[in-house]
């Protein structure tokens, strides 16, 4: 269960199955990644469902980053994450704790703080949304669908 | 009440001494599906043979015909050979190794879903209004009088509105789908925002299930004037528009809501639990 970069890591994979709340491609990438890494990892199908029923795994992995490991959990929110685990009775504690939010950062950053460790991408977690580069990328995603029109059907209208 | 199960089922798949890896894709495929069909999965490489323990019942491999003892305690595991078989046929024989055990699955007509709030214990102050906004028994206090999601599957599916009435915006819906409900950073103009939601609900009657009672009482009346269920719902839908509205409340919520006697009733016992609660932490030395 250590993650390739240090024998005192333990990764921990949300999939949100209830919901659709992460982006498919985003929880699908970083599963492929985790899956190729030849680490091992928990994967639970969705981490509100088992905060809700108090599941004993969550106290677990609670106390193996109270024990001097570090516990990486890709998921969302960190402050979503870290109710969710108060809730189930296994707060967990500010250190050996990283979480990588899936809602808002792209995949292969989520990956490079589950797999290397990345302080920046941690702290991107818990900052609000960059609008700017969701537009950009929503943007670069309509471009990649192909060349764009010059002018849109609207600006002809006018 | 939705009750649920104590621990969620877990599959290890083993691919430690004995067993032959996955390739990458075959890997993620299967974790993928066993996620979607609502189990835990652990992907272990340590140890000369599997261990299974936290609820685990079954460990799959690729053990080419030399399936290992499993060393388990309490339950019994069963362990399947995977060499030659797809994600589907693995999923197969998990679902049949899993016998009685209660599974919450994703996508099932009779799937619970997790939707509660959740509680930033660094924001709380413990002020109980939640406790006493909801009739639905989702909140209760433990034992040093704090505040804590008792009941989380008494919740509303899609109802946020609690959130609304804590004025230190210290409630979470991680599966709602904008800020700070979601979890995401609260900005001072989010407390702003949610003290008005409080401002327009005392607008409406200060009490907003005072209001609601009061709107089906209405509605009660002219039920037993008109003798038609019909109307009367339409006329209950329309009242409460304006307040499901200020509230996001859905209107699945309010057409599932009690009679108004025992609306009355349990606000009031909702109210004295609340009360009780900040008795109890005052008496305490706590504020
Ligand atoms: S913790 Fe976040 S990512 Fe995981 S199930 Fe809940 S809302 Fe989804
Ligand atoms: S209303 Fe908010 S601050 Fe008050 S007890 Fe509930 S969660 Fe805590």
């Amino acid at each position: 269960m250590t993650a390739p970069g240090g024998e005192n890591v333990r990764m921990l994979y949300c999939r949100c199955a209830f919901a659709r709340v992460v982006p498919d491609d985003v929880k699908a990438d970083v599963l492929a990644g985790l899956a190729a890494s030849g680490g091992g990892f928990e994967a639970v199908a969705d981490l509100c469902e088992m905060a809700a029923r108090r599941d004993p795994h969550l106290a677990d992995l609670a106390a193996l980053a109270g024990s001097g490991q570090t516990l990486r959990i890709a998921a969302c929110w960190p402050r979503a994450v870290r109710g969710l685990f108060h809730l189930a009775d296994a707060p967990l504690g500010e250190a050996g704790v990283e979480i990588l939010n899936m809602r808002t950062l792209p995949a292969e950053r989520v990956l490079d703080g589950m797999l290397r460790g990345d302080a920046a991408a941690v702290a991107a977690s818990a900052q609000g949304r960059d609008e700017e580069a969701a537009k950009q990328s929503a943007a670069g995603r309509i471009a990649a669908l192909g060349d764009l029109p010059a002018r849109t059907p609207l600006e002809d209208a006018r | 009440m939705t009750t649920l199960a104590a621990r969620q089922p877990r599959v290890v798949l083993y691919e430690g001494a004995g067993a032959e890896p996955l390739p990458a894709p075959e890997r993620a495929e299967l974790v993928a599906a066993l996620l979607d069909r609502g189990y835990s999965v652990t992907l272990a490489h340590e140890g000369a043979a599997p261990a299974a323990s936290g609820g685990a019942f079954v460990v799959v491999g690729r053990f080419a015909g030399r399936a290992p003892q499993v060393e388990a305690a309490g339950e019994p595991v069963t362990v399947h050979d995977a060499t030659g078989r797809s994600a589907a046929d693995v999923v197969t024989a998990v679902e049949g190794a899993r016998g009685a055990r209660p599974l919450n699955a994703p996508g099932a007509a009779d799937a619970w879903k997790p939707w509660f709030p959740v509680i930033d214990p660094a924001r709380c102050t413990n002020c109980m209004q939640c406790l006493s906004f909801c009739l639905f028994d989702v909140y209760g206090v433990d034992s040093e009088h704090r505040l804590r999601v008792e009941n989380p599957a008494n919740c509303k599916v899609n109802c946020p509105a609690c959130s609304r009435v804590c004025p230190d915006v210290a409630i979470i819906f991680p599966k709602y789908h904008a800020g700070p409900i979601d979890g995401a950073p609260v900005a001072e103009a989010d407390v702003g925002r949610e003290k008005m939601k409080i401002d327009i609900s005392a607008l409406l009657g200060g009490d907003l299930y005072a209001r609601l009672r009061e709107r089906s009482s209405e509605a009660k009346n002219r039920f037993s004037r008109e003798r038609s269920a019909d109307q009367a719902l339409a006329e209950r839908r329309r009242c409460l528009t304006k307040l499901a509205d200020a509230a996001a409340i859905p209107r699945e919520v309010l057409d599932a809501l009690p009679s108004p006697e025992e609306i009355q009733r349990k606000a009031a016992v909702a109210a004295e639990r609340a009360a009780a609660a900040l008795a109890g932490r005052a008496a305490a030395g706590e504020t």
